[in-house]
């Protein structure tokens, strides 16, 4: 299974990556040209008034000194102030998680139990009209582009019919207090189920792919005609003995897309008005908002690095042939 | 109620309100045929290209030319055609223009906003196109911090020393007619030197669902149906009328008054202006207007006093003083919040009180924009509260308190703090006690969609009730008034203007000529920019000011109009082309 070194190993690894990714995009950020200002001045604003503000979020400070001082912060999990909103952005970046995860985790749970039953299914089927006709769907809704399946379908849903809303994650005039009562509530479910769909037409298509794939070679296995010697029913071997051993790869693939959808799906959070983390990613990297801009990407690493070995750990979970750093 | 009302509409001053469109009417102000300039010259005389002197609009051939005077890139700054693709396009016609009429090499840059700024701000430019709006309607905005030789925004570096007078003498000019004269005057002299040509006067659209709102309440102002008078007199006709649901730009971000944000972008500058009182207002006519303030008089020069209205409260219920209104202005020359710097901090001397409802400013020296400029945009904050929030926030500075549901905006205007979610949606309950501009309606509430498409379909289903704005396509926003029978299209001529702006400092457009002919070929393009980019949505442009802003608008400022003109203008200055239509600087200038 898994042995000490290797865990301790992994992390130390797992921390010098995220100092790289911090260190790389400290610099990163700072090289593109324009610079904050236009976003965090007036331009009516005279020189001296200019420079108060330069000063005052320390750009006036050589750049040796701002990347010390922002890893002091860093290493206190202080990520700074926003200089667009001026509000702390570990708050901004936890509220937009908040409203992305209740996005993107609803569609991948979704996505990835649909898709691995559906693929256990058409991978059992092989070779009849009905796989052929569920392999044409899929291979449909996965090549087309995620955005224009969002607009048709809020062209259709919203536009057309009237039955789902236009976009954003409550009603016009719904008022909540507290992030229980959002995300608890039926005005927001009814605003998820738009996105979600659409989130969902295109992310089923890889697990389902996935598994079928992995289920054909697994069809083809010794044991697999044991167990129809031992007179086992198609479906006991389909999910105990079959898809059981296929699914290896989709929970790797399903771990990599939670820590990718942090990074929420900028098309759909524009397409649906969705005030997530994504869409604010770009923005801030737009306006060159530094502080807010590294604190979602760092957010973003943390997760991928994370959840990268959290699938390594849940490969050799499943399958205990597999030893991480050996025995 | 019924006297605040009527009280409130003696304030406003209005006769009538202004609905639909907005008229057009009016340009004409060309003078311009190429005559005027100082170094142009419409001269060029009729007559054909005989014994080998050219023409009206045939450029003078040269033959072995030197390479040092050939013309080199002209630099023109633009944004991307993502990010507003007519302005992006009408810089590329522009600049086609210049090359394929002038032989004057203009190449578009396109490049994201913050980008375009840096580089204006550093000098690194020829030509740069964006729009620009006056200050709360004030023109001093446009002729001291654009044209002034040190100016606030003037990163042109234009410079003359007749114009940086009479900038500076209009602010002291007490009396209007005299102050009118000034700029009139100020403006002709940017007519000639030509630092700025415009491409049109921004004509904005708006819609509103007049189902649920009496048409003859709706107010039309500078900012379109975004305005203070708009919301406060609009009647509802119904309980859907009661709410204002509205869309927004971008949502807002920042609402401390004091912080540059609060105050700047419309987003934020929106709901400041609603939820606090000012002194003074500009009016749907952007003329400064009584608010807060009954009236005002300069005792001289540099010292104007106001009397305050009485009965008005803030929204936690205590009494606006005068002594509210001083500890506002010492509170921001104390700490001299960066916003403020220019309008405030560098502008006041000291104020004082007299009694609860007077209050007299010594200036630092005569400022007739104080009025507009000062008390029109810094808002009344109420000394109770704000000692109490700079206490407990622990904020180095004012303007870097956090605002948020845990510490709102108590102010005293016409909407007060409601729920804030920020990054999509914040809700303003009227302040049904306000002393004389209660609004008819009940709430407030900005929620932004992401799409153009959206918001268009949030008006047509009811989802919204009107919309603050439109970024979208006018063509499309007019014909889907036109489907539906409760919605109404609203237009307004606003205060900004598309403009181009040279870079006096170097080549090319260190020379005047240059920039006339510049002009000549802008103005030339207009009716192609106004009617084919932007679907006839614009206004031919001459001034710097707007129309709208008629007291101070010179309809008879120099400007110079089409390509022969342009070439005149050039050929008179002493440019010359070679075979293959380069142009090349006069004798004894180059490029360098």
């Amino acid at each position: 299974m898994v042995n000490k070194r290797y865990l301790v190993r992994r992390l130390f690894l797992m921390v010098l990556s995220l100092f790289t990714v911090i260190t790389v995009l400290f610099f990163l950020f700072r090289m593109v040209p324009g610079g904050p200002m236009a976003a965090i001045t007036s331009p009516r604003m005279n020189e001296a008034a200019r420079q108060a503000v330069i000063e005052q979020y320390g750009l006036n400070e050589p750049m040796w000194k701002q990347y010390l001082l922002y890893m002091v912060n860093v290493l206190q999990l202080d990520f700074g102030q926003s200089f667009y909103y001026g509000e702390s952005v570990s708050s901004l970046v936890a509220d937009r998680f908040l409203n992305t995860m209740s996005l993107m985790l609803t569609a991948f749970v979704i996505s990835y139990t649909v898709g691995t039953y559906l693929g256990a299914q058409l991978g059992w089927l092989r070779g009849t009209t009905k796989e052929r006709a569920g392999m044409l769907v899929v291979l449909l809704v996965r090549s087309t582009p995620v955005f224009w399946t969002g607009m048709i379908v809020l062209y259709l849903f919203s536009f057309q019919l009237d039955l789902f809303p236009l976009g954003g994650m409550r009603g016009f005039e719904a008022s909540y207090t507290t992030n229980a009562e959002k995300f608890l509530s039926l005005d927001f479910l009814y605003h998820l189920v738009l996105p979600v769909f659409t989130l969902c037409t295109f992310y089923t298509g890889l697990p389902l792919l996935l598994m079928r794939n992995n289920l054909l070679e697994v069809l083809s296995e010794d044991y697999i005609d044991t167990a129809r010697a031992k007179g086992l029913t198609d479906r006991r071997i389909l999910l105990r003995h079959a898809a059981r051993n296929a699914i290896l790869p989709v929970v790797t693939a399903f771990a990599i897309a939670i820590g990718f959808a942090v990074g929420g799906q900028v098309l759909i959070e524009t397409v649906y008005s969705w005030p997530g983390l994504g869409r604010e990613m770009v923005k801030a990297a737009l306006r060159s908002d530094y502080p807010l801009a590294q604190g979602a990407f760092v957010l973003l690493s943390i997760i991928v690095i994370t959840m990268n070995f959290v699938a390594d750990l849940t490969y050799s979970y499943l399958d205990p042939r597999v030893k991480l750093g050996g025995s | 109620m019924e006297s605040n009302r009527r009280e409130f509409m003696r304030k406003m001053g209005l006769a009538g309100t202004t609905v639909g469109a907005v008229s057009l009417a009016g340009c004409g102000g060309n003078t311009g045929s190429g005559g005027d300039g100082s170094s142009g010259g419409g001269g060029g005389g009729g007559g054909g290209s005989d014994g080998g002197t050219p023409g009206t609009g045939e450029k003078v051939v040269e033959e072995g030319l030197p390479e040092e005077r050939m013309m080199g890139d002209v630099v023109h700054l633009s944004n991307t055609e993502r990010y507003y693709a007519a302005r992006y396009q009408a810089n590329r016609l522009v600049d086609r223009r210049h090359r394929e009429e002038l032989g004057v090499p203009a190449q578009t840059e396109p490049l994201e906003f913050t980008v375009v700024t840096e580089r204006e701000n550093n000098g690194e430019f020829d030509m740069v196109t964006y729009n620009w709006t006056a200050n709360n309607g004030e023109p001093d905005s446009v002729i001291v911090e654009r044209f002034h030789s040190e100016g606030t925004v003037n990163y042109g570096g234009f410079s003359d020393e007749e114009y940086d007078e009479l900038a500076m003498s209009q602010r002291a000019e007490t009396d209007e007619d005299a102050r009118q004269e000034q700029i009139h005057q100020a403006q002709e002299i940017i007519g000639e030197q030509r630092p700025e040509s415009q491409y049109l006067y921004n004509l904005n659209t708006f819609m509103i669902n007049t189902e649920r709102f009496e048409e003859d309440s709706i107010v039309v102002g500078g900012t379109g149906i975004r305005n203070i008078w708009h919301y406060t007199q609009v009647e509802p006709r119904n309980d859907e009328g009661s709410t204002i649901v509205t869309n927004n730009w971008d949502p807002s971000d920042q609402l401390n008054p004091l912080h540059a944000n609060g105050i700047g972008p419309s987003r934020n500058w929106t709901p400041t202006r609603f939820m606090h009182d000012f002194l003074v207002r500009p009016d749907p006519e952007l003329q400064a207007a009584p608010w807060a303030a009954t009236e005002w008089n300069w005792d001289d020069d540099s010292t104007v006093t106001f009397e305050l209205e009485e009965g008005m409260t803030f929204h936690d219920g205590e009494d606006v003083t005068a002594s509210d209104v001083k500890y506002t202005f010492d509170l921001i020359m104390e700490t001299e919040p960066p916003a403020y710097l220019n309008s405030v901090v560098q502008v006041v001397e000291s104020v004082e009180t007299d009694g609860d409802l007077t209050v007299t400013f010594n200036l630092q020296e005569p400022y007739v924009p104080f009025i507009l400029i000062t008390a029109g945009t810094t808002p009344i904050l109420p000394e109770h509260y704000w000692t109490e929030l700079i206490d407990q926030s622990g904020a180095e500075n004012p303007w870097q308190i956090n605002i948020s549901n845990e510490q709102p905006i108590v102010g005293s205007g016409p909407f007060q703090w409601g729920t804030w979610d920020q990054g999509s949606r914040f809700e303003m309950p009227a302040f049904e006690d306000h002393a004389f501009a209660a609004p008819n309606i009940e709430m407030r509430i900005q929620r932004p969609l992401s799409t153009r498409d959206a918001e268009r379909q949030a008006m047509i289903n009811g989802d919204y009730d009107q919309l603050d704005y439109w970024f979208g396509d006018l063509q499309q926003l007019k014909d889907t008034a036109g489907q539906h029978d409760h919605l109404t299209h609203v237009e307004s001529l606003g205060t900004g203007r598309q403009a181009t702006w040279v870079n006096c400092q170097r080549p090319p457009y260190d020379d005047v000529a240059m920039r006339q002919a510049t002009n000549a070929l802008t103005v030339g393009a207009q009716e192609t920019i106004i009617n084919e980019l932007y679907d006839g949505f614009g206004q031919e442009a001459i001034s710097p000011i707007n129309p709208s802003m008629s007291f101070w608008h010179n309809e008879e400022m120099t400007s110079f109009d089409g390509v022969d003109t342009a070439i005149e203008i050039l050929k008179d200055a002493g440019y010359v082309w070679d075979g293959d239509g380069n142009i090349y600087y006069p004798e004894g200038k180059t490029g360098k």
